[in-house]
């Protein structure tokens, strides 16, 4: 009986926090318009999670769709299909590789982060004194932040999905032997913009989402030690990756591929 | 000319709601956290243009005190008003309004480690007044002049001393021309030097600025020169208001004991109420 009550105070107090992040990132999405200021932020905060993040999300890109090709080529070589081998890769890549893995390298690298950025305010005493100078911290320093994440994550994963491509048309083409143009015309005949594409770049957009309201509840709500910013930076690592992942097969069945 | 230039003010103030000779008013005021009675029924009146410090030891309250008058905290008893604002009752708009018109020095300076001296003196202006750079610059560099920093508006917080940042941070809480300063321990982690210096320097502005300042210290000699009026605090009590030079020689013995600085027997003890020795040790 004790254990139940337990759990029950648990559930509540897990609920609370889910209730206290989600206001967080409504009151993030509607502030972003109360300052001007807000814009020229915006494009600094696109800039260090976009651009700074390109490297690690091309690197990647390229050598899972080597990768990729290379496992997905011998299999398909046992059915006589090894030329399908760039319509297999892009489909993996535009409707799912593409937005977790991003998701996922955006997490590690925005996510902990700004969980840490915020921490750290909090800690310094930065967040009280915008508080006390009639800054709303909402506003100036989680707003900018979640649009950028919102409009940075489908980019990067745009750009991953077409990386992992190049990776992948790398090796059909250069160590298998696959004819450039059967390659190329099997991607382009077998992949569609709204069916294929679209949905990939919207699971993105959910993913930013996602992200932003594990980072910016660990930073904006965590303890204020500094031991504990580490600890609440992990805890935006995993908690983040993990909910990427189920929510992945949520949007899958929502979106009718299952 | 300086200082003449400090009180042209640029920034229409926000107005007190009532007309009052007193900056701030606390009634009856009763805070708890986490179930332990932190101030206790307390009734202070801060009259404007004054330097009151509010002293006492450690843990009974001071900081507390400063957080209800400016809106962090909400007493659980009691009316908190300052500048004309019933600050208890205050919240979004109204809280950051009435925040436009105090300033605050706070223990850690917080200052942007990101931004340079003068990003961080000129943050406040730019966020809420966003003011065009040919009027913002020499404002921002006359604070930093008052302050003696204005040779170091490139530099960034963490190239500083300890008392430099503390100055950089009081002239950043002073640039809106607050009517009402608080000051959260000025002098703490400071070498004697530097407490002088930022004692008259806190007096200086308070002058110039035609203020009423609010200061949170521990620093005897320092509130004996410039404070106009002393409350002493302990056990979430006001043990002891007035002029400081009537205070510190109160025979009251809780005062002598923060006065003089002693511990033994007397009313403030050495330990943390626990359980009984026998049930740890033996």
């Amino acid at each position: 009986m004790r254990f139940v009550t337990q759990m029950q105070v648990y559930m509540v107090k897990q609920c609370a926090k889910v209730g206290d992040a989600t206001i967080l990132l409504c009151h993030g999405i509607l502030k972003f318009f109360t300052n001007k200021r807000n814009l020229s932020t915006l494009v600094t905060e696109i800039y260090f999670m976009g651009v700074m993040s390109l490297p690690l999300i091309m690197t990647s890109a390229f050598f899972i769709g080597m990768v990729f090709t290379v496992q997905t080529y011998y299999v398909l070589q046992g059915f006589g299909a090894a030329d399908q081998v760039g319509l297999v890769l892009a489909m993996c890549v535009f409707r799912e590789l593409g937005p977790v893995i991003s998701g996922l390298l955006f997490t590690g690298r925005a996510g902990s982060s700004i969980t840490a950025e915020l921490g750290l305010m909090k800690t310094t005493d930065q967040i009280t004194s915008m508080q006390l100078m009639s800054i709303d911290p909402i506003s100036r320093t989680i707003s900018p932040k979640l649009i950028a994440m919102i409009i940075a994550l489908p980019l990067l994963t745009m750009i991953f999905n077409w990386v992992a491509l190049i990776g992948s048309a790398f090796v059909a083409q250069g160590l298998l032997g696959i004819d450039s143009g059967t390659y190329w015309s099997t991607v382009k005949n077998g992949v569609f913009f709204i069916g294929d594409v679209l949905p990939g770049l919207f699971k993105a957009s959910v993913f930013a989402l996602i992200v932003g309201l594990v980072a910016f509840y660990h930073g904006y709500y965590g303890v204020a030690t500094p031991s504990a910013v580490a600890k609440n930076a992990t805890k935006t690592v995993v908690q983040g990756s993990m909910l990427i992942l189920a929510f992945d097969y949520i949007l899958v069945a929502l979106l009718g591929y299952a | 000319m300086l200082e003449k230039l400090m009180i042209a003010n640029f920034n229409a103030k926000v107005k007190p709601k009532k007309m009052s000779s007193l900056a701030a008013h606390l009634q009856n005021v009763s805070f708890s956290h986490s179930n332990s009675k932190i101030l206790n029924n307390i009734c202070i009146k801060i009259p404007k243009g004054k330097i009151i410090a509010i002293m006492g030891p450690s843990g009974t309250g001071k900081s507390t005190l400063l957080k209800l008058m400016t809106g962090q905290y909400r007493p659980q008893h009691g009316k908190v008003q300052v500048l004309g604002n019933r600050v208890d009752l205050l919240a979004g708009k109204k809280l950051y309004d009435y925040r436009k018109s105090i300033g605050v020095l706070l223990q850690q300076n917080a200052l942007f480690n990101g931004l340079t001296i003068f990003e961080n003196v000129a943050y406040p202006l730019r966020e809420i007044y966003d003011l065009p750079e040919e009027i913002l610059s020499p404002l921002v560099k006359l604070k930093l002049e008052c302050v003696g920093l204005r040779g170091a508006i490139d530099m960034y917080p963490g190239m500083l001393s300890g008392g430099m940042a503390r100055r950089v941070a009081l002239a950043r809480a002073v640039i809106c021309d607050p009517s009402l300063m608080f000051y959260d321990e000025p002098f703490t982690g400071q070498d004697p030097i530097t407490r002088v210096m930022l004692m008259r320097l806190i007096k200086r502005l308070h002058d110039h600025l035609n203020m009423t300042s609010v200061i949170i210290s521990h620093q005897v000699e320092m509130m004996n020169e410039i404070a106009d009026e002393v409350f002493i605090l302990m056990k979430g009590h006001v043990v002891a208001a007035g002029p400081p030079s009537q205070v510190f020689k109160s025979p009251d013995p809780l005062v002598r004991q923060f006065v003089d600085g002693f511990i033994g027997n007397r009313e403030i003890g050495f330990h943390h109420p626990s359980q009984s020795i026998n049930k740890d040790f033996l």
